[in-house]
């Protein structure tokens, strides 16, 4: 990895989650988690050691750009890095640290305690398989039944997510399905065990938006009823809003900003989190004048800025934003914090004058 | 210029025949598929004005990209008659139509899938340059340094191949080759629908300059209604090969009037969680088991109001004018308040499980997904 300024001690009580929600034994604790690949030019980092935790029933969202670590988190979450990449860091799911699991006991938990919805549906199932083969198979890998009581399941799991004709319906292949049942299928299968943690990585992505809307409202029912807690990994910020207890916003690898979703959105900390939410392009955007932009690319993993990784793009970036990478700060007492220098300022709601020199571009 | 036998304006256009660039006219593009026909595009009729932006939106299959590459004829059309600044394309022979296209280019959606990945970034933007005959070197380099300087890309990216740019600079890459020929009308496909929101951004603002600038005429095709909204002046839905409705950008946003267009705007997320979850939600139905097609509303099976409604199952609305120049293609046009009625009753009726709630009024054949009407 580029120069790193030296890192400042984490405060451990900005960890906790920042919804009152989230009280109790957390479900997932995540401690100094980092995501590394060797690579000819040496080791990059896309994920940089980030701590978290999630409570049961909670929702939280992971927000971020392409190449921010979203994704790549969710995958070290459940230990589905592979050599060349290194993960390094804690995860602990109920309590039980998932890095002292061997391969039989973890493949118990993943699908089981945990499990995942990936963005594209057709690539997660069987296309030679039907839909009710494949629900029933996963349903007997985490739950003793037989195979009627299997059937049995996997129609009522059918029915829940929206499934009309559930028995008939199990007799299809994926490619008879459209995108949205195929993901309420996904869904389905996995909810089976009951998980008590829903990693859903871009979930609704592929989907048009109305049937978007469709899929996530049936999620949003289904979680709610079981209390089941989930971490939304995302790339548009309405999705969020409307699913989400918790937002992390995403940055260069770190989490740059963890916020309840009602403050988040009215009132970003984070400058980055600011400038992305001016970004987007809604149906309130001001079409006479041109759109506001945050000037210049993300970084690479392989070529990150000194100091703070926004500073290049930041307004308000100052001269020890180029030098030192901040420690989160907190933002009230609900364990919300921000990444930023100047959290202190922005949180009194004091205008700062954008500071024009070489770091603004 | 003014088209010659200037032909009879199709419902809901806006711009005077004199200042129309594009008119397409009852376009048709059907695809064979074994005994199948698959009607991606059926009888679309629209006019784009010179300087001016139009919106083409829909969702996923609803033949919004056949119709760009069928006005392109890329995709030569099975029916249906294009004329560009008067000239009937379908006309033309491969020569002419080669000179033509000189006039109307297309950015397509995936800029790295777009470009040659062997090729440095300025022999990508030089291409139509040389495939249009130019052999003159200076002439041909003096020429893609200005395109650099117009898309906002440093001329030390230009021997550069595209694996090393990012996607939102590869894109600026597809709109400098776009503009090379100078051309007065650029088709934008889903042009930043691949880009992040920050990036996305910078390049809708970039199209806007380079209109006004350059004076072009864009049909600016996309999923994405916010965004169809910030850049197009006029505007149409389309849903499985149809226009559903069309108009004036700010006449469709203030009065849309067919419940699939109240769908789609009660549909995107707004990234406010107090406005997102306050929000009335139109219901809408999820493609479900084709339906026996009786020649009605293609929308009927999805529709709060159609579904209860024999003459929606039976008879193929057309497009009509409600407004100036604002046309809709349904038996009941609604003001907002009405579908959100409607669909609510629909709810309540479904056992507040809307997605489970596919029946319809004709028999359901079963089968595959009904995202096209199929024969």
């Amino acid at each position: 990895m580029t120069v790193q300024g030296p890192r400042v001690a984490r405060p451990p009580d900005v960890r906790a989650a920042a919804s009152p929600a989230a009280s109790g034994a957390p479900v997932l604790d995540v401690r100094n988690l980092s995501v590394s690949f060797a690579t000819p030019a040496g080791p990059v980092t896309p994920v940089r050691d980030i701590s978290f935790t999630v409570a049961p029933g909670q929702r939280v969202g992971l927000v971020g750009e392409s190449g921010s670590g979203k994704s790549l988190t969710a995958l070290a979450l459940m230990r589905l890095i592979h050599p060349p990449g290194r993960v390094t860091g804690q995860v602990f799911l109920g309590g039980t640290d998932l890095a002292r699991l061997d391969g039989r006991e973890l493949a118990k938990v993943r699908g089981g305690q945990v499990a995942m919805v990936y963005q594209d549906p057709m690539s997660a199932l069987n296309p030679v398989q039907t839909i009710g083969h494949q629900i029933v198979e996963a349903i007997q890998i985490h739950a003793d039944l037989g195979a009627r009581d299997a059937r049995d399941r996997a129609a009522s799991l059918l029915a829940d997510v929206g499934l009309q004709d559930p028995l008939r319906r199990m007799r299809s292949y994926p490619h008879e399905f459209s995108g949205g049942m195929r993901q309420r299928v996904m869904i389905a299968m996995a909810m089976s065990a009951n998980p008590a943690l829903l990693i859903a990585d871009e979930p609704t992505t592929a989907l048009d938006v109305t049937t978007q809307a469709l899929v996530l409202d049936t999620l949003s029912r289904l979680v709610a009823e079981r209390g089941t807690a989930v971490i939304l990994i995302t790339h548009d910020l309405g999705v969020a809003a409307g699913f989400c207890d918790d937002i992390q916003v995403m940055y260069a690898g770190r989490i740059v900003e963890r916020a309840p979703a009602s403050r988040l959105f009215r009132a970003p900390v984070h400058p980055y989190a600011e400038a992305l939410l001016q970004s987007i392009c809604d149906l309130d955007a001001d079409i006479t004048t041109e759109l506001p932009v945050i000037p210049g690319q993300p970084p690479l993993p392989s070529a990150l800025p000194s100091g703070c990784a926004f500073h290049p793009r930041c307004l308000y970036a100052l001269d020890v934003c180029r030098t030192t990478e901040p420690a989160p700060f907190a933002v009230g007492t609900g364990g919300a914090m921000a990444e930023c220098h100047r959290t202190d300022e922005r949180i009194a709601g004091v205008v700062i004058a954008p500071v024009v020199g070489p770091g603004v571009r | 210029m003014i088209s010659p036998g200037a032909a009879p304006a199709p419902a809901g256009v806006a711009p005077a025949p004199s200042d129309a660039l594009v008119v397409v006219e009852n376009l048709v593009k059907h695809y064979r598929t074994g005994r199948q026909v698959v009607r991606a595009v059926d009888g679309v009729s629209f006019t784009i004005g010179r300087g001016e932006t139009f919106g083409l939106v829909g969702e996923s299959g609803s033949g919004k990209s056949t119709v760009a590459r069928a006005i392109l004829r890329l995709h030569e059309p099975t029916a249906g008659r294009v004329l560009f600044d008067g000239v009937d394309l379908g006309s033309l022979g491969p020569h002419e139509l080669r000179r033509q296209r000189r006039l109307m280019q297309i950015v397509f959606q995936d800029p790295f899938a777009s470009v040659n990945r062997r090729k440095t970034l300025s022999e990508i933007i030089a291409g139509p340059l040389v495939f249009q005959g130019e052999r003159d070197q200076p002439k041909i380099q003096a020429r893609v340094a200005r395109l650099f300087d117009i898309v906002g890309l440093s001329q030390a990216y230009a021997h550069r191949h595209p694996h090393e740019i990012s996607g939102g600079q590869c894109q600026r890459v597809g709109i400098a080759r776009a503009l090379a020929l100078e051309p007065s009308f650029v088709i934008l496909d889903e042009a930043v629908s691949s880009l992040d929101v920050s990036v996305r951004s910078q390049i809708l603002n970039l199209l806007k300059q380079l209109q006004r600038d350059l004076g072009l005429t864009y049909m600016f095709v996309s999923h994405d209604l916010a965004i169809v909204r910030y850049m197009a002046s006029n505007m149409a839905v389309m849903y499985a090969g149809r226009i559903v409705e069309v108009g004036p950008r700010d006449e469709l946003f203030e009065r849309p009037q067919h419940p699939y267009t109240h769908a789609l705007m009660g549909a995107i997320p707004v990234p406010d969680p107090e406005r997102e979850r306050a929000k009335t939600k139109v219901l809408t139905l999820e493609a479900g088991p084709a339906l026996v097609d009786r020649g009605g509303c293609r929308y009927v099976a999805r529709c709060p109001i159609g579904r209860s409604q024999e003459v929606c199952a039976t008879v193929d609305p057309p497009l009509a004018a409600v407004g100036a120049g604002h046309a809709v293609a349904c038996h009941f046009p609604q003001s907002a308040e009405s579908v959100v009625a409607a669909s609510a009753a629909a709810a309540a009726a479904a056992g507040g499980a809307p997605a489970a709630a596919a029946a319809g009024p004709p028999a359901t054949a079963g089968g595959a997904p009904a995202d096209h009407a199929v024969t």
